[in-house]
């Protein structure tokens, strides 16, 4: 059972209900999930971290069955923002906010979810039909990605005058979204590092998936699959650093790889907007086009930000392009989910989009022309919900395509 | 049950889900053996109980439906806050819980009669964010007052950290609106007048009904509207701790404090623990183990900046004379100002609950130096408990804060609901918190199930409380077992 090894945690809840909507006056937050203020069904109490964690509870206890319903709830209710976990009272107390009186109890929630959705696998019930579609997609040796485009496509978008370097020990790993997606972010990050004087390497076809869909929705012995993969092919390729694009590549393989394989703390994973701040401090990348007279605003993609603490080298390459950036408000680890996490967007894309729509008029309020995210899945999804309002942004792009428009 | 009986019953659930669905639409009713176990409990040391039903009626007419069901198919409700509290707020078996979530708007700001109008399922912390925005706050709010609801803190008279000059939250309302056993909507205060009927004051009736309902716990009827006392944004506010050698020195400076007649927004007493005072520094910390145990943590407001400082001063004055120690000239990292204060007994009040699921007994003592008394017996209770039960770890005994005119304290111990023998262990230690307790005058002053058996023995106070309920609630369908009223349910 998938929850045995998360009992403890689950005991720890003391229903407290700061997940339910958190206020810190002094810093303006007033809520802090994205489905409670969202969701039709929001305010129930199976729709935010407390509620998830009993129901956990109730299944270690085999109180009841788990129905239809039930399954629906736990895939419908939760983006996996870890906004919850952040605004833990236990979490705060385990992460050290003040010194214990003899004991610490550890209680994160967004992993007591993930593990509720492992255990509903496990037992069979589980994944939903457009989550397995995704497990389907990335068992066929023709589509090997998890949004079904073919395998020999995966690379069409890089540029001819961008080769691989095969003796190369950093690897850039292109992910699923970018490359049938929104394959303008993957194209410009490449020339981007290129114009750095970067040798990278890739895994060219045999680029699998990172596994993090099939973490959060669930699936995690295939994803576990997806990571002895990665984990194999990188030491055969001689791979020291890893640079993703993607928060949700990054956030896989930043912290659920070393949780299960003590081969993954063997690698060095960078976000790019690491490795551009990186080449900026060296000198390497040269910002030559300024735009001083455009604001920019920036949306924390959770799996990067929350879940990884990657708040400011975005910040900081985004501000030497646009000096005129704003934060929208609630920001950092504060920040709302945009809505497509946690495999949201696949189950349910019209919440998705709801919750999505809510970051857009977050960021309008600053009055930024301009928003840019790291993620490409907050992209797609930021970018259906700015198309939904009557008052967009001009544009919401990707970070890397805001670098290249720079150097 | 035989089968027919069976047969009977499950009929009655079944068309009790189907008109509650037809009140309040599918989507906010559910008799989903998951969702119960969701509902079942509370967060006190107690065995939740499973209800039959949960309900969330987004408006007045619709919870008045509900009751009407109740009532007529004699079915018991129990309304539910934000399912967060501490004493056996637990619903009886088979009941329909009315969640109150969805009737969570502020419905007006009275700027010109200083209060508020709100509905039950608003969280504290949300009516706090809506209220500054305005220029205003409420008075008096839970020590969690991110996660409780304001309809649970009135529904069981709570105070909080704030409580120090306004009193306990019942002293903070104005009046109520309140669903009774047969759904009849009863209005309490000046908002009863037929000609003026609007919240303005308490007092314009004979009999406060307003005060039968505050700390009712749901048993006489669903509070549905309520109009709290709300003042201006302070101007100005001063924190500081003080740290004394002796409780009797510490209680001393508190009264002369009370007694300055300042607006003290907090006044706390506390004795040393170790780590209780982690986010100050290590050197303080050690002066105040060794040298100086008991620390006052005082803030007041003022409504001119001007008017602070010289405040500060006499509360200094009166700190040198109790041989007590201003704890910020051993450590700059003291908090001195409101968002200080707000960290460290608002939202630092409730990171005491971070060492995780424990038991709390709140109870009331009288202010002034016999609170001193009741500090030191409470620290010998909790010996005499530690020495039965060491697996353990105890804390507050010694540690209250201000409610007017006397102190909220309580014993808290941690325990493991995971472990069955633990859990039990820590339900016979607050067992005999509460005997000693009781017996040594601590006062209990929000009563769910947990003090059944202490309530039947005050009479005739309890007599006459049967009587009321009897009265109002002929059927026994509010929240029955809570308060010892009721038969049948309840834990």
């Amino acid at each position: 059972m998938v929850l045995e090894k998360y009992r403890e945690q689950i005991y720890n809840c003391q229903r407290c209900s700061w997940c339910k909507h958190f206020v810190d006056i002094y810093k303006g937050i007033d809520g802090i999930c994205a489905v409670r203020e969202y969701h039709p069904m929001g305010t129930w109490d199976f729709n935010f971290a407390r509620g998830q964690v009993q129901i956990a509870r109730g299944i270690l206890e085999k109180k009841f069955k788990i129905t239809p319903d039930l399954i629906n709830i736990l895939f419908d209710a939760c983006t996996t923002c870890g906004s919850c976990t952040e605004h833990c009272i236990i979490y705060m107390g385990w992460r050290g906010f003040n010194k214990n009186i003899g004991f610490k109890p550890y209680l994160d929630p967004t992993e007591v979810i993930e593990a509720l959705r492992a255990e509903i696998v496990e037992q069979g019930l589980a994944p939903l039909k457009p989550h397995k579609k995704i497990a389907q997609n990335l068992k066929d040796p023709n589509i090997f990605n998890a949004w079904g485009g073919q395998r020999k496509e995966r690379w069409n978008w890089m540029p001819a005058d961008i080769q691989p370097d095969p003796k190369s020990e950093i690897l850039f790993y292109a992910g699923c979204t970018s490359p049938y997606k929104v394959p303008e972010i993957v194209t410009s990050a490449v020339k981007v590092l290129n114009a750095g004087g970067v040798k990278f390497n890739t895994m060219g076809d045999d680029e699998w998936d990172c596994g993090s869909t099939l973490f959060r929705t669930g699936q995690w012995d295939l994803a576990k699959e997806c990571m002895e993969y990665n984990l194999k092919k990188w030491k055969e390729l001689g791979i020291k650093t890893i640079v993703t694009h993607c928060a949700g590549c990054y956030r896989t393989f930043y912290k659920d790889y070393p949780k299960w394989s003590g081969d993954a703390k063997e690698f060095e994973i960078l976000h790019l907007s690491q490795y551009i701040k990186k080449l900026m401090d060296e000198g390497k990348l040269k910002i030559k086009r300024k735009v001083k007279n455009v604001k920019v605003t920036y949306q924390d993609p959770c799996h990067l930000g929350r879940h990884c603490g990657v708040f400011d080298p975005p910040r900081e390459v985004l501000k030497a392009i646009y000096p005129n950036f704003v934060e929208m408000f609630p920001t950092r680890e504060h920040a709302f989910c945009c809505g497509a996490a946690g495999g949201m967007k696949t189950y349910d894309n019209k919440l998705a989009v709801k919750m999505g729509t809510g970051q857009i008029e977050k960021g309008r309020a600053t009055q930024a022309e301009i928003l840019v995210s790291t993620c490409p899945f907050c992209l797609e999804n930021l970018r259906d919900a700015n198309n939904k309002l009557s008052h967009p942004f001009k544009e919401v792009v990707d970070l890397a395509n805001i670098v290249e428009r720079a150097i | 049950m035989g089968k027919n009986n069976k047969m009977v019953k499950v009929n009655k659930e079944k068309k009790i889900i189907e008109e509650l669905k037809e009140i309040v639409g599918p989507k906010n009713a559910s008799n989903e053996p998951w969702v119960l176990y969701i509902y079942s409990k509370d967060s006190s040391i107690h065995e939740g109980q499973i209800p039959g039903f949960v309900v969330r009626p987004g408006n007045v007419k619709e919870l008045q439906e509900i009751v009407r069901l109740a009532n007529r198919t004699k079915t018991p409700v129990f309304p539910r806050g934000s399912g967060n509290a501490l004493w056996a707020a637990i619903p009886p078996k088979g009941s329909i819980v009315i969640d109150t979530a969805r009737m969570n708007r502020l419905l007006k700001v009275n700027k010109d009669t200083l209060n508020c109008i709100v509905e039950p399922g608003i969280m504290w912390a949300e009516l706090e964010g809506l209220l500054h925005k305005e220029g205003y706050k409420y008075l008096v709010s839970p020590g969690n007052y991110i996660g409780a609801s304001v309809g649970g803190h009135i529904a069981s008279h709570g105070v909080g950290p704030s409580s120090s000059i306004a009193g306990n939250q019942g002293d903070c309302v104005i009046g109520l609106k309140v669903v009774l056993a047969d759904g009849t909507l009863l209005t309490t205060g000046s908002a009863a007048h037929p000609y003026h009927p609007e919240h303005f004051a308490r007092y314009t009736v004979p009999y406060d009904l307003t005060g039968l309902f505050v700390g009712s716990e749901g048993t006489l009827g669903i509070l549905v509207e309520i109009c709290l006392k709300i003042e201006k944004l302070e101007k100005a506010v001063r924190f500081a701790i003080y740290a004394f050698k002796t409780y009797e020195d510490g209680c001393q400076a508190a009264l002369e404090f009370r007694e300055t007649q300042f607006r003290l927004v907090r006044l706390m007493i506390d004795q040393f623990i170790p780590g209780r005072r982690a986010r100050y520094s290590p050197e303080a910390e050690k002066v105040v183990a060794t040298t100086y145990p008991i620390t006052t943590i005082v803030g007041f407001e003022v409504c001119h900046e001007s008017l602070a400082d010289p405040q500060l001063k006499v509360l200094q004055e009166i700190t040198a004379r109790n041989g007590g120690v201003d704890l910020s000239t051993l450590d700059p990292m003291v908090p001195k100002n409101a968002e200080g204060m707000w960290r460290e007994t608002g939202i630092g009040h409730c990171l005491r609950f971070q060492y995780g699921v424990r038991t709390l007994l709140p109870m009331i003592i009288p202010f002034g130096m016999e609170a001193k008394f009741f500090f030191e017996k409470g620290i010998e209770i909790t010996k005499e408990v530690q020495k039965k039960f060491p697996q353990f770890v105890y804390s507050d005994a010694g540690n209250a804060f201000s409610v007017d005119r006397h102190y909220l304290s309580g014993f808290m111990t941690w325990y493991d609901e995971s472990d069955p023998e633990n859990w039990a262990d820590a339900k016979e230690a607050m067992h005999m918190f509460q005997e000693r307790g009781w017996k040594n005058g601590w006062t209990p002053y929000r009563w769910g199930t947990e003090w059944n058996s202490y309530l039947k023995t005050i009479h005739p106070y309890y007599d006459i409380l049967k009587k009321l309920k009897k009265t109002l609630d002929p059927n026994n369908i509010m929240s029955p077992g809570i308060l010892g009223l009721g038969g049948k349910g309840g834990r």
